[in-house]
């Protein structure tokens, strides 16, 4: 009902609704984004531009599916698209390196905790589609049917997807002595 | 070790205390390192910068604002090209443009030749008009001829001469008759009256083959 309303509000160009709507939606979208891409600068980039995007287009959308379906495939479209044109940037300079296979940068926030740090470093590993699973299940916290929505998935293959995602991450995590003093301590 | 049935109960958010009782204690302890691992990751958010509000609406501003200027300028365009199709309309219509004028030349020049009644050498004609009939118009005669008859019958003698030698009948009175015989036909008119005639110097139709004259029977 109150999505509803926000996207009436949206389709009347109503300014508040948008500030609400940026509101809602840019941590979501900056964090699927850094995920897929790994770098804050273009993470920052595409969730505005998906943002920007989700604003103009909203008359076009039809409220077949979760605004936030909407914008999260949005968004990962427009990630892949950035991937794809530094891969091909790159392969023309010579040195065909994925973004999402750079390692080097790890977010502010993570310096400072280790178990953070170790667990995104270890996340670098994972496949995309275990990096896209855990992100939403695991760091944004969605309900198993929301996921199913927005990747377009049965519900059972979200279940089975997540538990060798976790199953994969928590192999790498502990190679790197994460589990060491936090579960002994228990 | 059954992980699908540690999953589930991560799913159910069951407590450590609850998870204790239904697992072996090998896949309790994977249990807790999941347990552990997700809730590290439930603070991985990463915060999004404080400006991108601010930034989202001001490239909203900026493109709504680009987008409305297209616009504009294609309805100036539009509007412009209307204002041009009108004005060459006009100038068509209007004859301004002669290989496009649907208007004859002809009616064009009809159009300023005198009003009908006035004499031939059209005296209420400015020379620029005059130049105009100079050029085609067959309406202004190069002879003015003037036959004083004493009775009615010599002055149908008199119009049926005309109408003999008469090869072009043109508006106002006025006839074409052949160049050659136009001694003759002077000639032919004296025979019942006295016949005065003089040259329209200002009026020449030079395309035209024959000489056009205006005759005036007066009975006397």
């Amino acid at each position: 009902m109150d999505e509803e309303n926000l996207i009436e509000r949206l389709k009347r160009n109503d300014e508040r609704a948008q500030e609400e709507f940026i509101k809602k939606y840019s941590g979501f979208l900056f964090n699927v984004a850094l995920q897929i891409l790994r770098r804050r600068d273009v993470a920052e980039d595409v969730a505005e531009d998906t943002l920007l995007i989700g604003l103009q287009k909203i008359k076009d959308f039809k409220g077949r599916s979760k605004l936030s379906t909407w914008l999260y495939r949005i968004a990962v479209n427009r990630a892949k698209q950035v991937i794809l044109k530094e891969a091909r940037e790159d392969s023309l300079k010579g040195k065909l390196v994925l973004m999402s296979q750079q390692t080097s940068f790890v977010p502010e926030e993570y310096r400072k905790d280790a178990k953070k740090e170790i667990i995104w470093r270890g996340m670098d590993l994972l496949k995309d589609r275990e990096r896209e699973i855990i992100t939403l299940v695991d760091i944004y916290g969605l309900k198993y049917e929301e996921v199913a929505e927005i990747l377009g998935i049965p519900i059972g293959t979200v279940r089975s997807r997540i538990s060798r995602a976790r199953e994969r991450l928590k192999e790498i995590i502990e190679e790197r002595n994460f589990f060491d003093t936090e579960i002994s301590n228990k | 070790m059954n992980m699908k049935k540690i999953e589930e109960l991560i799913e159910r958010n069951v407590s450590r205390e609850e998870a204790k009782k239904l697992l072996t204690e090998k896949e309790f302890k994977e249990f807790e390192k999941l347990l552990y691992m997700k809730s590290v990751l439930s603070e991985m958010q990463v915060k999004p910068p404080t400006d991108m509000e601010k930034r989202v609406l001001s490239k909203l501003a900026k493109k709504e604002k680009t987008e409305r200027r297209f616009f504009g300028k294609k309805f100036n365009l539009v509007f412009a090209f209307i204002i041009i199709a009108v004005f060459v309309g006009v100038l068509i219509t209007r004859g301004f443009i002669p290989s496009l004028s649907p208007v004859n030349p002809q009616t064009q020049n009809r159009a300023i030749a005198p009003p009908s009644g006035s004499s031939g050498n059209a005296g209420g004609i400015s020379s620029q008009n005059k130049k105009g009939l100079q050029m085609s118009s067959p309406i202004a005669p190069d002879y003015l001829i003037k036959v004083v008859v004493s009775t009615e019958t010599d002055a149908q003698k008199v119009r049926s001469v005309i109408r003999n030698y008469c090869k072009k009948a043109l508006p106002n009175g006025i006839c074409e008759i052949e160049s050659e015989n136009f001694e003759e036909f002077i000639k032919e008119l004296g025979k019942y009256g006295k016949v005065e005639y003089k040259e329209n110097s200002a009026v020449k139709d030079v395309t035209k083959t024959g000489i056009t004259v205006k005759v005036e029977v007066i009975v006397q």
